[in-house]
């Protein structure tokens, strides 16, 4: 119970840190204070559907109940931090594009994205037998996930994006000192509660479990 | 503005503590319900 305690004043300070201890980015403002929230948000959505994949090749090779249930809710809070992530990048194109929305290649392919992790829960819905559910699931969830790097990481950077890519370029982390420790706190506070969200979902499944065994 | 920027601060740290003690009393119901299954 301590380090949860921990994790909530830990995120307290860091979200204060965003604000007032970590300088706006040069020619963004304060609107650059975005990305402590918007990048990490990102990172969990791709952390989550690595390890949706991860549990999804655990079940091909050991049929168990418990990885198929580890890579459904992977994928859904996965899909929860990206379109989490999509809302703060609409907020910030608002304020520096002018629209929430412009079809940008960034936003495309976030798009493009949830759609194909929406489209994992449409094919377990349409099946009715569990183990064929699971086994056609797993096999469409690991190749969702070759489509993450793909559509997050190199097809935004193939175009011309307004999306600010300065800040995190290829060729670095083009940020100050006092931002980096920010942003490095976040994406760890943020991997927290992940964390902290992940035990409970666990906790609650072997509740379950115990309860169907009684 | 400035104040703009403590007004955002300020929802940023009440959602915070929103989902902090919804998680946090979460937890505290999951634990009695795995003593009342053990």
């Amino acid at each position: 119970m301590l380090w949860k305690i921990m994790l909530g004043i830990y995120i307290l300070i860091v979200t204060v840190a965003a604000f007032v201890y970590a300088p706006g980015a040069a020619g963004l403002g304060d609107l650059s204070r975005i990305i402590y929230f918007h990048v990490p948000l990102a990172w969990v959505g791709v952390l989550a559907y690595l390890v949706s994949m991860l549990n999804s090749i655990r079940y091909l090779k050991k049929p168990d109940r418990d990885f198929d249930f580890r890579a459904v809710f992977n994928a859904e809070v996965g899909l929860v931090f990206t379109i989490l992530a999509t809302v703060t990048g609409a907020i910030f194109a608002r304020h520096t594009w002018g629209v929430y929305w412009n079809w940008d290649p960034r936003q495309t392919s976030i798009f493009i994205l949830m759609l194909i992790y929406a489209a994992y829960f449409v094919l377990r819905s349409s099946i009715s037998e569990e183990e064929n559910r699971a086994r056609l699931s797993a096999v469409y969830c690991i190749f969702a996930f070759i489509s993450v790097p793909l559509l997050v990481f190199i097809i935004p950077r193939l175009y011309t994006t307004l999306h600010p890519d300065p800040i995190i370029s290829s060729s670095g982390l083009e940020m100050n000192g006092q931002m980096l420790q920010v942003f490095f706190a976040a994406l760890l506070g943020f991997t927290g509660i992940y964390a902290w969200i992940y035990s409970l979902q666990i906790r609650l499944y072997k509740i379950s479990q115990r309860w169907e065994g009684q | 503005m400035m104040s703009d920027l403590y007004i955002v601060l300020t929802v940023c740290m009440i959602s915070w503590l929103g989902i902090f003690f919804y998680l946090l009393r979460l937890d505290r119901r999951i634990a009695r319900w795995e003593k009342k299954v053990k």
